[in-house]
């Protein structure tokens, strides 16, 4: 899912030509909002927010040099996220976080066994902290690297590590041994 | 699970860090299952639909506003235009303005400097200096011939293609046909300044020709330069020469082979006023025949 930005073109890339604007879009706004989505669990807030920062981007296309856009939409997105909470609490709709997966090709025993797993997992997922749940959604959902993890979110490998097993702890905790 | 559940443990082990010993053992204890599990299944959540491409196309239609608006108060191309008109008008106010007396072919032009020195041009020449500018830059540039009398003190330069020749109150004529190259004191003293050469200083009655970068010293019989007075007088001067002197004066084509007259020298004059006297008083004493149809002379 994540590609590195770094593999991309010659030295001179202008953020402000529209072409190269609109490829950064392509190759970042998912993980964007789902950064954000992690944060609010709103849908709507998160795509608000993917759109106010692209904009910021946009304005500030002459300062920001190209290898450092994919940070530079995470710091701001998250800025933007911030400051929402800030003025106006946002209160969480956990029942809308996630959707259903598709299962296919499976036995319906199995079916039946794993869908009420996802369940357990999801009310579980739910009790973690929001510092936990961002790091280990980011991990399982968006494939990130850990030292990526630590780069979106500003904390170190190790701390990421921490918040792992801290949300390990509580999912087991919270599902029970199966 | 104690060892399992202090720091790190489980954060390495979903991302595969432990060792193959911690790996191993860890599968023993009972949380192993479920915590397998969690791992697994967290891998297949899902979060809902993303309207990607309607936030492109909200934001494309704000950031099109955002442009205009910047386009107007702030792109750097204005700056710069702006800059560049202000300095541009800045630059043509310091800017020296050039004036430039020139002569067409059979013409001669008398004026003065702002020193008053008297410059007289011959046919088909031009010279050039500041005028607003003269005392901090007193340089004229000359193209062809002129004479120039000076007024006693007057300091200047006189730029040509192949030489510079610095005013030490004087009379003096300067010649300056392509790398052909002459000046003539006819009083007080000249310093010629020549690409690579030494300086040569002229005092009354001396000359210095260059022929491409071939100097030579001459003497001067006349008071002032003949074509002063409607008359043009070479001395051992390359036949070329007086030919483009010719065509100066009567604004003649002539047709020869160059090859054929690339050593010949002349030692003569000719009258301004009448061109087949001119054409006889030149080409009979070099026994050149020619014919002459319309403004074309042609040589044998």
């Amino acid at each position: 899912m994540y590609k590195h930005s770094v593999s991309s073109p010659a030295k001179e890339t202008s953020v402000c030509e529209d072409r190269v604007f609109e490829s950064i879009f392509h190759e970042h706004s998912d993980d964007i909002r789902n950064y954000i989505f992690y944060k609010c669990g709103d849908q709507q807030l998160a795509e608000d927010i993917v759109q106010e920062a692209f904009l910021t981007l946009w304005d500030q296309c002459k300062k920001v040099s190209f290898y450092k856009v994919k940070f530079f939409l995470y710091r701001v997105s998250k800025n933007i996220f911030l400051n929402i909470v800030k003025h106006n609490k946002v209160i969480l709709d956990h029942t809308k976080y996630f959707v259903q997966p598709e299962i296919t090709n499976q036995s319906p025993e199995f079916l039946v066994e794993e869908k009420e797993f996802m369940i357990k997992l999801q009310k579980a997922i739910l009790k973690l902290s929001s510092k936990q749940r961002e790091v280990f959604l980011l991990n399982r959902i968006d494939n990130k690297k850990y030292s990526e993890i630590a780069a979106i979110v500003g904390i170190s490998v190790k701390a990421v590590e921490k918040r792992m097993h801290h949300a390990l702890v509580i999912l087991r905790k919270e599902i029970g041994n199966v | 699970m104690k060892e399992h559940l202090k720091n790190t443990f489980l954060g390495r082990w979903i991302n595969n860090d432990l060792s193959k010993e911690e790996e191993l053992s860890f599968r023993e204890s009972p949380e192993y299952e479920t915590l397998k599990k969690i791992a697994e299944v967290s891998q297949k959540l899902k979060t809902p639909n993303y309207e990607k491409t309607k936030v492109f196309s909200n934001l494309q239609n704000k950031k099109n506003t955002r442009t205009k608006i910047r386009s107007i108060r702030s792109h750097w191309i204005y700056k710069v235009a702006a800059i560049a008109i202000i300095l541009f008008g800045v630059f043509h106010l310091l800017k020296p303005s050039q004036t430039e007396f020139t002569t067409k072919i059979g013409e001669q032009l008398t004026f003065v400097l702002p020193d008053s020195t008297k410059v007289t041009l011959n046919s088909n020449s031009s010279l050039i200096f500041s005028a607003n500018n003269w005392e901090e830059n007193k340089v004229v540039t000359l193209d062809g011939e002129a004479f120039f009398s000076v007024t006693h003190g007057a300091l200047f330069s006189v730029k040509t293609n192949t030489a510079t020749i610095k005013v030490l109150g004087t009379q003096f004529n300067v010649t300056s046909h392509g790398t052909y190259f002459e000046t003539q004191c006819y009083q007080g003293k000249v310093k010629v300044t020549a690409s690579k050469a030494r300086d040569i200083i002229l005092s009354k009655g001396k000359a210095y020709r260059m022929e491409g970068a071939v100097g030579n010293h001459l003497d001067i019989v006349d008071k002032n330069p003949s074509w002063l007075t409607g008359e043009s007088t070479f001395k051992n001067v390359p036949l070329e020469y007086v030919l483009s002197a010719l065509k100066n004066q009567f604004g003649i084509t002539l047709t020869y082979s160059k090859e054929n007259y690339k050593t010949a020298r002349f030692t003569g004059s000719f009258i301004h006023n009448d061109l087949d006297t001119s054409l006889q008083m030149v080409f009979s004493a070099m026994e050149i025949d020619y014919i002459k149809q319309g403004n074309t002379i042609i040589l044998k």
